[in-house]
């Protein structure tokens, strides 16, 4: 039986190879060929060498901006969303009434798509702001801010989902023998409750992590006007889209070199997280 | 070292909807191993849940070593619990999952580090230290659970069924270690367990529980001897003991009991207590052990011989369980291997009426006790 599936192995591989290669491995090969050329489209590229990434750097003025909102963005966005999301789950995992109904309620936001709910929060941020007669581009921290809350609202109640998977997989007799052990509440949760759920804490902080790096459509929505509020994804689509005229491909290129220093970036960051946090889980 | 007391301890689930435990009073004294033995769903667990603060008290009163200990916070009451999944905290290692408890009570390294090492040489779990609890038998882990428990020095030890999830051979081993573990200690001990071996071969004194009342609380040679209703009758020893409906008469000086047109004569001992009931149906019990084969030897006056149909014989090893229908009652006899028998076989098997017992058909307790 073994053997003979070894031996059809290559046929019922392929056909989800060949996918994976013709809409992944080829266009991100080619993504990376491109960040070295200028090119108005692909099949139109010149070899220009390092020049897209030296530009980059020196001629581009928003790319470092946008790199350090971004980290910013990513650092505030995690520490809030998981603290809450986990103080969510535990209260929610206390047997209180109608946890069903906030487990639903909390988790909704989700289901939003990121444009809808960048123009929801555009309407009510610009609605409080119309007291004080400004709006959210009026200073770059508004639409900093704007972008956490934004970012909670949306994923708070899917990390909440996986924190109370987490926190339903502990058994109860580990918190009953940890009272009986004299641990306080606080202590249980330091000492017992969030080292046994570092599987969560490790999914949920890589998928805010990525989330957070990667956020476009919802900042496009929210504050997407504002040039100093631009996170690095609406950046390299600014690159793209917002420049005309004879340079066009040289920009082009440009936004394809910093396209691939955002994968880059997002890769070593995602790998390191998932080393330091993995290191801490423990089968129960 | 601490006497338990309930008095009138009432346990509620559901803002009193459902009531498992109605009224629980029992007397566990100091040092002593007692077993809360029943049925599932019988209230033992409950019971012991309660003597550790994991459960509250609906009613009544509980009381550790005279001080009342009802509101007390489990972490309070100084007692240790071994629990039957063993609830060792997985991402600590032998040696963090003993200290644990210590380190909270703020106890110097030296000191925590001696009391390790000791309950490790104990139990024999020194090679281990290092180990998650993931890395160890089954065995070893309930080893370590009782190690967390013996470092604290409490006042009480609670074991809920911490053996159900070992091997027999394994659990056989554990029994004893457990037994000495006690009298090393000179701890009181309540353990809860559901299998009457364990019951009978480690306590001082067992409780006998069926739907959250004490049926009997007795040493277990005095539960087997003298059980106090039919409950208690049936559910100590293995297998358990034969109920026969039978009809208590006088003939000429002796007063006997007849079932299923077999007559045994009532030793002279219970006379005088089923006097009362001569006329009446009783229930008639006898252990399985008390059946033995009829060799042609000496009849006593207080047995008969009766001769059976066996339905089904199954070798044990040392004994064979003979199955049989006498009257409308499901028997069991325990019988030596030296005669071989076989489904279908009639057997001649002699009741021994000195080890019989009578119950009262209509409230169940044993008539005399």
């Amino acid at each position: 039986m073994h053997k003979s599936l070894k031996k059809y192995f290559p046929i019922f591989v392929f056909p989800v190879l060949a996918a994976f290669a013709v809409s992944f491995l080829i266009p991100f090969a080619a993504g990376v060929y491109l960040s070295f050329t200028e090119f108005r489209t692909v099949d139109t590229s010149t070899w220009v060498g390092l020049d897209n990434y030296i530009r980059i750097f020196t001629e581009d003025e928003t790319f470092l901006n946008a790199l350090w909102l971004t980290v910013r963005f990513t650092f505030v966005s995690i520490i809030s969303v998981n603290v809450i999301a986990f103080s969510l789950a535990l209260l929610l995992t206390r047997g209180l009434k109608a946890t069903g109904f906030f487990r639903t309620v909390f988790f909704m936001p989700n289901l939003i798509g990121g444009i809808v709910l960048g123009h929801i929060w555009s309407l009510i941020i610009n609605g409080v702001l119309g007291f004080f007669g400004v709006d959210i581009t009026y200073d770059p921290s508004y639409g900093f801010w704007g972008l956490v809350v934004l970012m909670n609202w949306q994923m708070i109640g899917y990390m909440m989902i996986i924190y109370i998977a987490g926190l339903q997989n502990i058994p109860d007799q580990i918190h009953e023998a940890a009272s009986l052990d004299g641990a306080s509440p606080a202590k249980t949760l330091f000492s017992i409750t969030i080292p046994m759920v570092m599987p969560s804490v490790t999914i949920c902080t890589f998928l805010t992590l990525a989330n957070s790096f990667k956020l476009f459509d919802q900042n496009l929505a929210l504050n997407g006007k504002s040039p100093d509020t631009s996170l690095l994804a609406l950046d390299i689509y600014k690159t793209f889209y917002d420049h005309t005229g004879l340079r066009l491909a040289e920009w082009h290129g440009t936004g394809q070199a910093k396209a691939v220093i955002f994968f880059l970036l997002v890769a070593v960051i995602a790998f390191i997280q998932l080393r330091a946090t993995g290191r801490k889980e423990t089968e129960h | 070292m601490a006497a338990i007391k309930f008095r009138n301890v009432v346990k509620s689930f559901d803002d009193g909807k459902v009531t498992v435990i109605p009224d629980l009073s029992l007397d566990i004294k100091d040092k002593e191993f007692v077993v809360l033995v029943g049925p599932s769903g019988c209230g033992k667990s409950t019971t012991l849940r309660m003597i550790a603060g994991l459960e509250e008290i609906s009613g009544g009163e509980l009381f550790i070593d005279d001080k009342k200990v009802n509101d007390v916070a489990p972490k309070d009451r100084d007692i240790a619990m071994v629990f039957q999944n063993y609830a060792l905290y997985p991402h600590m290692n032998v040696y963090k999952n003993l200290a644990f408890a210590l380190r909270l009570r703020k106890m110097p390294k030296k000191e925590i580090d001696e009391k390790v090492r000791w309950a490790a040489s104990v139990l024999e779990i020194e090679p281990y230290l290092d180990r998650k609890p993931r890395a160890l038998s089954g065995g070893q882990r309930q080893r370590v659970a009782l190690g967390r428990a013996m470092v604290r020095n409490p006042k009480v030890f609670l074991l809920d069924e911490p053996l159900s999830n070992l091997d027999a051979k394994l659990r056989t081993e554990m029994r004893s270690q457990i037994t000495m573990l006690h009298k090393r200690l000179q701890t009181t001990f309540v353990y809860v367990t559901h299998d009457q071996t364990e019951a009978m071969t480690m306590a001082d004194r067992i409780v006998i529980m069926d739907k959250g009342v004490v049926r009997q609380f007795d040493t277990p040679q005095k539960l087997w001897s003298e059980p106090a209703d039919m409950f208690v009758a049936g559910f100590i020893g293995s297998p358990g003991m034969n109920f026969i409906d039978c009809l208590i008469v006088r003939r000429g000086e002796s007063l006997c009991a007849e079932f299923a047109g077999n007559r045994l004569r009532i030793p002279s001992a219970k006379v005088k207590m089923l006097e009362p009931y001569e006329g009446k149906n009783v229930v008639l019990g006898i252990r399985p052990e008390h059946i033995s084969a009829y060799t042609g030897g000496i009849n006593t006056r207080e047995s008969c011989v009766i001769t059976v149909k066996a339905d089904i014989a199954e070798m044990t090893g040392g004994d064979v369980n003979v199955y049989f229908n006498l009257g409308e009652s499901r028997c069991i006899a325990r019988i030596g291997t030296e005669k071989k028998i076989s489904a279908g076989d009639s057997v001649p098997l002699l009741f021994d009426g000195n080890s019989a017992h009578f119950f009262d058909k209509v409230t169940s307790k044993a008539i005399g006790i």
